[in-house]
C-alpha cells in the first residue's frame, strides 16, 4: 500500500484488531471426537443401494462398530435384501417392520440402539428422476424426528479406499448442533485427512444485515468482508477447539469463510474427490432447516446431517 | 580516489530552460506534498507537463528519448509488483499476525518487555514487509493490547513509528527509496546487509534510548508480582493460534517470503536481478499460498507504479536539460571539493528534506546528482539510504509511520499529539540518528569498510 488514505488506514487497523481481538478466545478445549458405536443401515432397493452397503462396510472395517440392516421398503414383506447383504458385512438383519417407511426407519433407531444412520434419499426412488427438486418425504420427517445423525446417500458414487479423507463443516450462521457437529467432523475424518470449517455467507443475510443497519445508521458500511470477519469471530472458539482437534489427530485443518456466490462452493460438489459434508441441523431455526433441505437436494454425495431440537 | 569526476555534460540547455524545468519539478513536489492533490495525479502532470517542453524545447531530440530512460527504470517496477504481491499474500496468510500476538504474549504483558518487544516486532516487520503493512499490523496490535492490559497506547505506538525508519533501511527491500537506490546504483541485497542493517541496528538502539527516556513517566516500567501476575492472566487470554486459519498455508507463505529474501541475497552471485526474484517469489506465492489469485493480483499497487513513473519522467527532463549536473557542482562546491565532506551535506539534506517532504521524490531527485558527482560513489549512495530514510522521524509528516500512528492514535484512542510534542520526540531522534549515520559512513570510510559496486 502507498501512503494510504485516512479511510484506508481506519478500515485496514480496524480489521486487523478485528483479528487480533479474535485471539483472545481463553482456553478452549479441543473437539471431543466422535466415532458411530452402531449403525443403522437403511437399504430401500435403489442402485444407491451399494453405496450404503460401501460405506458401512468401511466404518466396520474403521470402527469396528456395530452394524444393522434395515429393508425399509413399504409393500415388501421378504426381507432378503436386508438378509443378504447383512451376510456380506457380518451385520445383523432387522426383521421388517410394518407401516410407512420412515416410521419403519424411526423404530429401527430405537429397537437397534444406533447412533448413526445411513439412508438413502430420494428414498425408494432414483436420484436422477428426481433431481435437485425434492429430498423426499423419508428424509423430510427423519430430520425433523430421528434422534441420531444421518448420513444421507445421494448417488452411487466410487467409494474410495480412504473415504472421508476430506470432512467439511459448514455452517451459515449461529447453530445449537455445531458443537455435535463438530464432534462428528473430527471423528469421521481419515488418518492423514483434512477437517475443515468452512462458513458461509449468504447473499439472504448480507442483505438483510444491510438494510437493517442501514435504518439504523444510514453511514453504516458493511460489506461482505467484515460480515464474513464477523462470522469468523462468532465462531472462532468453534475453530480453535476443532483446530486442536485435528492438531491432537494429526489431520489438516483449514478455516474459511466463502460467499454464497463463491465458484468454489460449487466445487465442493464436484468430481470424485469431494469432501464430506458435515451439516449442523438446528430444528428450531427456520433459516438452519432451509440451509440443511437445500444442501441436500443439491449434493450428489453423502451428506452428514447432525440435528438438535 | 578523492578526486571529484565532474564534467559538464556537452548538451547542456540553457539556463533558463534548466530553471524552468527545476521550478516545474518543484511545483510537482509542492502537489505532491499538498494534501489535497493526489500525489500520483501531481506527479502524472508534472510529466506530461515536462515531456511536452522537452520536446518542443530540444531537450529530447525524439520521443523515444523518454522510453530509453524509462526502460533504465523497469526492474524497480518488477520488485514493487513482486514483493506487493508476497506481501499481500503472506499477510493473508495470518504469519505476521500470528507471530506478533505470539511474541507479545511471550511478554506476560509486562510494560518493559512488551515496549521491547514490539519495538523489536518493528523493525523486523518493517525490514521484511515495508513501513505500511508493517505500520497498520503493529498500530493494531498496540491498540487491542493496551486495551486489554489497560496501558496508554501513546508511549507503544510512538515508538513503532519511530522503531519503523529505522527497520526500514536494513535491506534492499525495505522500503522504495531503498529499491530505488539500490537500482539506481546497482546496490546487491548483500551490501544493505552488510552497510546499512548494522547502522540499522544502532538506530534502533538509539530510538530505544531516546523513547525510554521520553516515555520514562507514561508507562509503569517497574511493576510489583501482584501486577504481573494479573497481567499474565490477561494476556494468556490471547491465544495466537486461533488466528491461524490454516497451518499449511502459514508454513508454505514463510518458506515462500523465506525463499524470497534467500533469493534476493544470492541474486548477484546467480546473475539475476531483484526484479526477477521479487517475481518469482510472487508467482510463487499466487501458485502456493493463495487464497485468491485475482484478488490479490487487483491489490498490485498502480496508484505507485503509476506515481514511479511519472516521477521518473519528470527526473529523465530535468536531467537531460543539465540542471542537475550543475546541482551535482554546486553540492561538489559547498564541500569544497573534499568527498568527506559530502557524506554530511548529502545526509543532512536528504534528511531534512525527507522530513518535509516525501522521502521518494528526494531519493529519485538526488539519485541522478549523485550520479554526477562522481567518485567516490558507495559513501554518497548510503547517505541517501540512511538520510531518506531517518529523516522521516523529525516530524509528524516526515513519514508514513508517524502519520500512521498519529491518526491512528487520534481515531482510535482520542489522544492528540500536537507538532511540538512530536518535534521534541521524533526531531530529536532524528538529530542523533542522523549525526550518528555520518560518523558511521565516514568511519567506513576512512576504515575502507565498503564493499566494492
Amino acid at each position: 500500500m502507498f501512503e494510504p488514505t485516512e479511510r484506508e488506514v481506519d478500515s485496514v487497523v480496524r480489521r486487523s484488531m478485528e483479528m487480533f481481538e479474535r485471539a483472545k478466545v481463553g482456553e478452549v478445549a479441543p473437539v471431543d471426537p466422535r466415532v458411530p458405536q452402531k449403525v443403522l443401515v437403511v437399504l430401500d432397493g435403489s442402485s444407491q443401494d451399494p453405496m450404503s452397503i460401501s460405506l458401512a462396510d468401511a466404518f466396520r472395517r474403521r470402527f469396528a462398530c456395530g452394524l444393522a440392516l434395515l429393508d425399509g421398503r413399504e409393500g415388501v414383506h421378504d426381507n432378503d435384501l436386508a438378509r443378504e447383504a447383512a451376510e456380506s458385512l457380518q451385520a445383523q438383519p432387522l426383521d421388517k417392520l410394518e407401516g410407512e417407511s420412515y416410521e419403519q426407519i424411526l423404530a429401527a433407531v430405537e429397537l437397534s440402539e444406533c447412533d448413526l444412520v445411513v439412508v438413502p434419499s430420494p428414498f425408494q426412488r432414483e436420484l436422477d428422476k428426481i433431481g435437485s427438486d425434492s429430498t423426499g418425504t423419508v428424509i423430510d420427517v427423519l430430520l425433523a424426528r430421528a434422534a441420531t445423525p444421518l448420513l444421507i446417500v445421494r448417488r452411487p458414487y466410487s467409494l474410495e479406499s480412504q473415504p472421508f479423507e476430506r470432512v467439511v463443516m459448514l455452517l451459515i450462521g449461529e447453530n445449537e448442533a455445531a458443537p455435535a457437529a463438530a464432534c462428528w467432523t473430527a471423528g469421521m475424518v481419515s488418518p492423514g485427512g483434512r477437517i475443515g470449517l468452512l462458513l458461509v455467507l449468504e447473499d439472504e443475510v448480507l442483505e438483510n444485515v444491510q438494510s437493517l443497519m442501514r435504518s439504523l445508521d444510514p453511514d453504516a458500511e458493511i460489506t461482505a468482508e467484515n460480515l464474513g470477519q464477523a462470522m469468523q469471530q462468532s465462531h472462532v472458539r468453534l475453530h480453535r477447539a476443532l483446530q486442536k482437534a485435528a492438531d491432537r489427530r494429526g489431520v489438516g485443518y483449514q478455516l474459511d469463510v466463502w460467499h454464497e456466490s463463491d465458484a468454489r462452493l460449487a466445487e465442493l460438489s464436484a468430481g470424485t474427490q469431494h469432501p464430506l459434508l458435515v451439516l449442523a441441523h438446528e430444528r428450531a431455526d427456520h433459516g438452519s432447516q432451509g440451509h440443511v433441505h437445500d444442501r441436500i437436494r443439491h449434493s450428489p454425495h453423502p451428506v452428514f446431517v447432525v440435528s438438535m431440537d | 580516489m578523492e578526486a571529484p569526476l565532474f564534467a559538464a555534460t556537452e548538451h547542456a540547455s540553457p539556463a533558463w530552460v534548466m530553471v524552468l524545468f527545476g521550478v516545474i519539478m518543484l511545483l510537482t513536489y509542492v502537489g505532491v506534498a499538498y494534501e489535497r492533490f493526489h500525489k500520483t495525479v501531481a506527479a502524472l502532470c508534472g510529466a506530461a507537463v515536462l515531456t511536452a517542453l522537452a520536446l518542443g524545447l530540444g531537450v529530447f531530440d525524439e520521443y523515444r528519448s523518454i522510453h530509453e530512460h524509462l526502460a533504465r527504470d523497469l526492474n524497480i517496477f518488477g520488485v514493487i509488483i513482486g514483493t506487493g504481491i508476497l506481501v499481500d499474500v503472506t499477510g493473508k496468510s495470518g504469519l505476521f499476525h500470528f507471530l506478533s500476538m505470539l511474541i507479545v504474549r511471550g511478554t506476560g504483558g509486562r510494560a518493559a518487555r512488551l515496549y521491547l518487544a514490539i519495538c523489536g516486532l518493528t523493525f523486523v516487520f518493517v525490514a521484511l514487509l515495508t513501513i505500511v503493512p508493517a505500520m497498520l499490523i503493529l498500530s493494531s496490535l498496540v491498540l487491542v493490547i493496551c486495551r486489554s492490559l489497560d496501558y496508554s497506547p501513546k508511549p507503544y505506538l510512538l515508538s513503532v513509528a519511530l522503531c519503523a525508519n529505522s527497520g526500514a533501511i536494513v535491506t534492499f527491500a525495505s522500503g522504495l527509496p531503498n529499491i530505488m537506490i539500490g537500482t539506481a546504483a546497482g546496490i546487491p541485497y548483500m551490501h544493505f546487509l552488510r552497510v546499512s542493517a548494522p547502522y540499522a541496528l544502532i538506530s534502533l538502539l538509539i530510538a530505544l534510548v531516546t523513547l525510554r527516556i521520553s516515555f520514562r513517566r507514561d508507562l509503569p516500567w517497574r511493576q510489583s508480582r501482584e501486577a504481573v501476575d494479573a497481567l499474565r492472566a490477561r494476556i494468556q487470554e490471547f491465544d495466537p493460534w486461533a488466528l491461524v486459519q490454516s497451518g499449511a498455508v502459514l508454513v508454505r507463505s514463510a518458506v515462500i517470503l523465506g525463499l524470497t529474501v534467500i533469493g534476493f541475497a544470492l541474486a548477484q552471485p546467480l546473475g539475476v536481478g531483484m526484479d526477477f526474484v521479487a517475481m518469482v517469489g510472487g508467482t510463487a506465492a499466487l501458485l502456493f499460498a493463495g487464497h485468491g489469485v485475482e484478488d490479490t493480483i487487483a491489490k498490485v499497487n498502480w496508484t505507485v507504479i503509476l506515481f514511479f513513473t511519472g516521477l521518473f519522467v519528470i527526473i529523465a527532463c530535468v536531467e537531460a536539460t543539465g540542471a542537475l549536473e550543475v546541482l551535482a557542482e554546486v553540492v561538489i562546491s559547498l564541500s569544497g571539493e573534499r568527498p568527506v565532506m559530502l557524506v554530511p551535506i548529502l545526509t543532512m539534506f536528504s534528511a531534512v528534506a525527507s522530513a518535509i517532504v516525501d522521502n521518494i521524490p528526494v531519493a529519485a531527485t538526488l539519485i541522478p546528482i549523485v550520479r554526477h558527482i562522481g567518485e567516490p560513489f558507495e559513501p554518497l549512495w548510503w547517505s541517501l539510504v540512511l538520510g531518506c530514510n531517518l529523516g522521516g522521524n523529525a516530524t509528524p509528516i516526515g513519514s508514513i509511520s508517524c502519520v500512521i500512528a498519529i491518526h491512528t492514535l487520534h481515531k482510535e484512542a482520542h489522544i492528540h499529539v500536537g507538532w511540538g510534542e512530536f518535534l521534541k520526540l521524533g526531531g530529536m531522534t532524528m538529530l542523533i540518528q542522523v549525526a550518528g549515520a555520518i560518523v558511521y559512513l565516514l568511519l567506513l570510510y576512512a576504515l575502507k569498510l565498503y564493499p566494492q559496486l
